[in-house]
Order: structure tokens, then sequence, then C-alpha cells
């Protein structure tokens, strides 16, 4: 699991421990993501999805498209909740664009999620500062890492069993996919490393006081005043 | 070809004008060609809008109020102003309501985002270049959809000169007729003393390599002799010195100031995807061969026990403190 994934398995865990939220179902596209299923399972969730397919890419409309139908299958959903970005490609909008596919509504950067009488509440980045929203479900929640929502570990036993649970697997023709090209939003030309282009000029003295000397009067000279 | 450029209250404009972020806006608008109607939406939009002209913009749209569907709002008046214009490319900031916007407003339009652009090449079609794998990498895309509505990754760009006449007719737009889905209860200010890290032009972070939260605590006084503020590596949050608040890195904030000074921080590529455009990366390590001094342009191979409190009595002394 990534790290924003992670966070968002974690959200998803506390509305449920809660008693807000009845099940936690978990959705990977990818063809390896069997070994981080079976961890989303050891930690609690109650159901797992596999679409088998690898759509990794920085387009992320036919993802976006394929997790749709996957909701659609599975579901019914209330409440869906996404990686800020992904690890690889960081592209930052599967979330938003998936809530827009669906019709719901969503928040962005959310870092806790409950529920108050009724309503669901979370806090969120805002540009205002960090603000609480109540939401109208159905909803997608994309979150980013806190240090309220640090994914729990498994505990042994549930390691075990979690091994034994069934996987729901579903192909790419399960959920009516024909052409993905017609999906694609856009079109990867070049990937390449970025070069370095500065070298390190290394503040040197004979004594450390020498060097922290030396350094002192380069930093205040960098500081813009 | 037309391109829209919006902006919003919070991060659009200040009480001077036009913020820098949208200015850089207006130079990615430009370089796409075509004309630029520029939109304003939210409280000062009206005030700011006519500037617009300034950088290029023949048309200028506000929206002061009726806005309490927050991003629904916003898209659905976006939505509209394309829908009448048809505009090749809509340019928006990369913070917080940005991504939301962006990606909402290019799905409902049929169209593709871009996220993060840090340049891009005039033509047919245009070509977008985007940091990818943390910054390691960066992706030149073209988008096979219209719009291609894309969010900029702000001092990416130089900001727009200004050329043109900033006493542009302000149209105010109507307000969009959308259900309230997500209503704010309230805002708390983050704990930082006055400024964002994002906002910050200088940061002295601190990473494990402090050894122990009597020092970390000790780069406020640091900060405060630079006039910056204090951030933090995944390490140092991991460690319980800082919170999450002050985390610079891939799963923290992304800053961009003119002095970073990384001290006892080894230089992951988690951290390193933090640092967006800073002018002058300054490291200080322990370790000669520590990957931070390959991305660093000042250096020294120090003891930060030593290096954290020797730069604080110099600097006092250095000015008259």
């Amino acid at each position: 699991l990534g790290p924003f994934e992670r966070s968002a398995l974690e959200v998803a865990l506390k509305l449920k421990d809660s008693g807000a939220v009845g099940r936690v179902t978990v959705i990977a596209v990818a063809t390896a993501a069997t070994e981080v299923l079976r961890k989303a399972l050891a930690v609690k969730a109650d159901d797992a999805v596999q679409v088998d397919a690898d759509l990794d890419s920085l387009d992320a409309l036919p993802t976006v498209e394929v997790l749709a139908l996957a909701l659609e299958k599975s579901g019914p959903f209330d409440l869906v909740l996404a990686g800020r970005q992904a690890g690889d490609w960081d592209g930052g909008q599967t979330g938003y664009l998936l809530a827009e596919r669906l019709g719901w509504a969503s928040v962005g950067l959310v870092r806790k999620s409950w529920v108050d009488g009724q309503e669901l509440r979370a806090t969120h980045d805002s540009p205002l500062g960090v603000e609480e929203v109540g939401i109208a479900t159905p909803a997608v929640l994309v979150v980013t890492t806190d240090d309220s929502n640090v994914l729990r570990l498994a505990r042994v036993p549930d390691l075990m069993m979690a091994a034994r649970k069934p996987l729901t697997k579903l192909s790419l023709a399960d959920l009516g996919v024909g052409d993905l090209d017609r999906l694609s939003g856009l079109e990867v030309r070049d990937v390449r490393k970025v070069e370095k282009t500065v070298q390190c000029e290394f503040v040197t003295g004979e004594t450390p006081a020498e060097i922290i000397h030396s350094l002192a009067t380069r930093l205040l000279a960098m500081a813009p005043s | 070809v037309s391109v829209v450029v919006a902006g919003w209250q919070g991060s659009g404009w200040n009480e001077s004008g036009l913020a820098r972020t949208t200015l850089e806006l207006f130079a990615i608008a430009q370089a796409a060609g075509g004309s630029i109607t520029f939109v304003g939406l939210g409280g000062g939009a009206t005030a700011v809008a006519p500037e617009a002209g300034r950088y290029g913009a023949t048309e200028a749209l506000a929206l002061e109020t009726g806005l309490e569907a927050g991003a629904d709002a916003y898209v659905a008046v976006l939505e509209q102003v394309c829908r009448d214009r048809s505009p090749a490319t809509v340019v928006l900031p990369a913070d917080p309501p940005g991504r939301e916007v962006a990606a909402r407003l290019a799905m409902r339009l049929g169209g593709v985002v871009i996220n993060d652009v840090t340049a891009v090449a005039g033509g047919d079609p245009l070509v977008w270049t985007r940091p990818v794998f943390g910054g390691k990498a960066l992706a030149d895309v073209v988008g096979r959809r219209s719009p291609v509505v894309v969010t900029a990754r702000p001092r990416a760009f130089a900001p727009a000169p200004a050329a043109g006449d900033a006493s542009l007719a302000v149209a105010a737009l109507e307000p969009p007729a959308v259900a309230v889905r997500v209503t704010s209860k309230q805002v708390s200010r983050p704990e930082t003393q006055g400024v964002r890290l994002e906002d910050a032009k200088v940061i002295v972070s601190g990473g494990r390599g402090l050894g122990g939260q009597e020092l970390f605590d000790r780069l406020s006084e640091l900060a405060g002799l630079l006039g910056g503020v204090v951030g933090a590596s995944l390490a140092a949050v991991d460690e319980g010195w800082a919170t999450s608040e002050r985390q610079v890195g891939l799963t923290g904030k992304v800053v961009s100031p003119d002095l970073y000074i990384a001290i006892g921080i080894s230089g992951a590529s988690q951290h390193l995807a933090g640092l967006a455009a800073v002018k002058n990366l300054v490291a200080l390590n322990s370790d000669p061969k520590a990957p931070i001094f390959q991305v660093a342009n000042l250096g020294a191979v120090v003891d930060s026990r030593e290096a954290v409190p020797g730069l604080i009595d110099e600097l006092r002394r250095l000015r008259g403190q």
C-alpha cells in the first residue's frame, strides 16, 4: 500500500470502529495487488476486490472508469476514500475524477473523518487553514497523511486469517471494458531523469569554528532581508 | 483559440492586487496562445479583475458571492464559462481547491487534467512538462481531449510581465444554481507562527541527525535569526520532535523558499519530493556521502550538535544582537 492509501484505509477503519459505517471494502486495480489486498484484510477490512488489469500510467481516466464500474458491480457504496496521489506518477487526480464520474461530492486533503449525529464530518486542508466540513453522502474523500491516520498494525492471528479470506477478482471483460485506448486522455511523449545541474560547494576551514563562521556569513547573505 | 485563467479568494489576490501565483498562470496562458479570459471567484474579485488586462487578458469575469457550495460552485461557474467559450486550455493554481476543481471541471467538460505543470512548449498540440516519481523524473505529456485543464506548480514559471492596460471592463457572473453538498463548520489556523511553510522565504529543516528533541527545538532560534520558519523531515516527525504540520516531503508540504537549510537530513527522495523550486539549498550533515549533498548548492560536513548552537551564536554576533 502506498503512504496515502494507508491513511485512507485507516480513516475508513476508524469510521467502522465507531459504528458509523458497516463494511469496509478495499478495491485495487492491478495484476499484482493480491498481497496488498491481503494486508488490508489483515487490518480488518471486510472485503477485497481486485480488478485484474495494469493501467499504471499518468493518465488517470482509464483507471477512473474501471474503478467506477467496479464500484457499481461490488456496491452499492456510500463513501469512497482515496489516497491523495500515487507514489509513482504523483498524478493527484483519481479521487476527484471518480467523484465527478459518479456525480458524488468530493472533499480534498482530508485528515480525519467521523460521524456527528447523522452527518458525515471531516477535517481537511483549505486555503484558509484546517477546515471542518459536513458532507452530504455519497461522497469521495481524498485523504492525506496525518498523525491521526497512521495505519494500525495487523495482529498475527488476523494475518493468518487474512491469508485464507477470499478475494473477489474482476477482469476488464467482467466490467464490460473493451477498448482501453478509447478511455485514454493523455499521451506520454517522454519521461526522462532529472539531470543534476548543481555542484555542491563545500564550506571548509581549519576548525569547526571557522566553518561555522563562514557558514553564518554565507547564510546571512543568502537570506532575503 | 482561447484560454481561461482562474483565480480565487485566498490565493488569487491580496491587498496589493493579483498574487504572484496568478501572474504565473498568465505566463502559461500567454505561452499557450490565444485570447485570454480571466475568471475571479470570491470576495475582492471585482476589484482586482481589471488588472488582468495588464497580463494579456481581453476579458475579465468576476463573481463575489453565491459560492457557498465551494468546489462544486467553482466547477459550475467555470463549466458555464467554458461551455460558452470552448477554450483549448484552462489554467488553474495547484493549491488545495485547484486540484479538485481542475479534475472535476475536466471530467465534466470531457477534457483532461494535467497537474503540477512546470513547463509548456508552444505549438499544436501543446506539450506539457510535469515532475513525476517524486521529482526524480520529468514527463512530457499531450492532452488527447479538449480542454486541457492544467494546474501550475507555484514558482515554476516567471510571472507574466505587465504590458497591457489595467482598466479592463469586468462582467459580473451569475451565481451557480448548485446544491450545497459540503458545508463549512469552522476553520482553525494551524499552529504555525505566522508564515505557512508553503509561503516561507526561508526554511530551516531538521532531520534524524539532530539526535533529539532538545537540539530540534533550537532550530526555531536559528530560523528566527534568518527570518524563516522551521520544517522537519519525516524521520523527525516519526521521532516525535515535530508535528506533521511541519513535515516537508512527498507525504508533507511541498515548499519553494529562497533559502532551504537542511540540517541532519540525509536527503531521501521522499524528502526531496517536497522541495519544488528552492533557490538556495544548504545542507549540513556529518556524513560527507549523504545524498542531500547531491542536490545542495552549499554544504558543510559538520556535527549538528556543534553546528546548531554555533550558528545561533555566530549569527547573533554578526547581526549585533
